[in-house]
């Protein structure tokens, strides 16, 4: 990590955690624990790029993280998602990252340098295993989390 | 405010900057990410499945970082892109091979992308194998009547995953080189036996309808309709 970028990225990231507790609410105690798992997922997101903070960070259980993951997919694939091997009484935290990501893109439609992906989205067990959810570009990441989408389902 | 909760804000405030001072990032993650890459598009919405025979070939002169996660470090990945038509722009199919870690981590994976232009993951392969030893690469689109449509990631014959699919073909075939490494090294290899599946039949590319190149870091060429180069020597030339 090159000297000038450590203090953009350390106001960034203390914004960020700053904006998400007090989002949260200091009595809520459940994002606080999955705020505290993504901060402690950094070191593992940081192999995939570099980290500029966590956007969101969410509890849910087994069966709402697949769903979520499957209706993701469902336009293009009868997918089931391999989170269902888990045991239903896990704990997950889905988190959300803003940064620069080397995951894998698509050239554009003319051909030219697709940007690389600026949001990075991994699922946390409640034993600390860590998977690599999704990864895309900021504001293009819906259903951000599962309760969002659950949210969607339910409007409509 | 009570002293209590204040206290847990201060907490996870200064846990955030220990952790993001003390991790190191990779020091051009992100900074590079060049191509080169031909593409199949002149017959339009008809390809119902693509296949390309090619090495995995070895990467020198890259950072010994990603040798956990895949898709992390300073990776290349030696890829082809199935677009799905009827979709954004960014729906497609991939398959390919990836080494990251000083290439120490070399593996086979495949995903899509979604309407949002999301990229998820849908399997790995690890511990492939650089030399000189074609391999085959498929993704493929089959309608099977009652069941509906499948669609096939397929390796050297073997089908590695399988779903049920909608009913969209492509209309973008694209196979070529993705690099997040501006140091590594990697000899032109021969991409070829291109093909595209139409009506259940195989046939060769037929356009050269298009190609990118990030020169001089990469190189790529058509050699014939059906076949093509790729690399990345770091003078244009493969």
């Amino acid at each position: 990590m090159t000297t000038s970028r450590r203090p953009l990225i350390l106001l960034f990231s203390l914004l960020a955690a700053i904006a998400i507790v007090i989002g949260v609410g200091v009595k809520n105690r459940p994002a606080l624990a999955a705020t505290n798992a993504c901060i402690n997922a950094i070191p593992h997101a940081a192999e995939y790029g570099r980290i500029d903070g966590v956007i969101r960070a969410e509890n849910d259980s087994v069966d709402v993280v697949a769903r979520w993951q499957e209706a993701r997919v469902a336009q293009s694939l009868s997918y089931q998602s391999p989170l269902r091997a888990m045991s239903p009484k896990s704990t997950l935290t889905v988190c959300l990252f803003s940064g620069q990501f080397v995951t894998p893109t698509a050239p554009l439609p003319d051909g030219s340098v697709a940007p690389p992906h600026s949001a990075l989205r991994l699922v946390v067990s409640d034993t600390g295993l860590v998977t690599l959810d999704s990864a895309g570009y900021l504001g293009r990441m819906q259903p951000e989390t599962p309760q969002d989408w659950l949210g969607s389902m339910s409007a409509t | 405010m009570r002293r209590g909760p204040a206290r847990r804000i201060w907490a996870v405030i200064a846990a955030t900057a220990a952790l993001v001072l003390a991790v190191p990032s990779p020091a051009a993650a992100g900074d590079t990410h060049i191509y080169s890459h031909g593409w199949e598009t002149s017959l339009g919405r008809v390809y119902e499945g693509m296949s390309q025979v090619r090495p995995n070939t070895a990467v020198t002169n890259q950072p010994s970082d990603g040798c956990g996660d895949y898709f992390s470090g300073s990776p290349l990945y030696q890829t082809m892109w199935y677009h799905v038509a009827g979709g954004t722009d960014e729906d497609f199919f991939e398959l390919g091979t990836g080494h990251q870690c000083n290439d120490t981590k070399r593996y086979y994976y495949w995903g899509l992308n979604n309407s949002h232009g999301q990229w998820i993951p849908l399997g790995e392969i690890n511990g492939v194998t650089n030399g000189s030893t074609d391999h085959t690469f498929v993704i493929k689109k089959a309608y099977n009547g009652f069941s509906g449509w499948t669609v096939y990631w397929k390796i050297d014959g073997t089908t590695e995953d399988t779903y049920g699919a909608n009913s969209s073909i492509s209309n973008d075939l694209d196979v070529g080189l993705e690099s997040y490494c501006s140091t590594c090294r990697m000899s032109g290899y021969y991409i070829h036996n291109l093909q595209y599946l139409q009506g259940g039949t195989w046939h060769p590319w037929a356009g050269r309808d298009g190609e990118q190149v990030n020169k001089p870091t990469m190189c790529g060429e058509w050699y014939f309709v059906d076949s093509r180069w790729a690399g990345e020597t770091g003078n244009g030339i493969c």
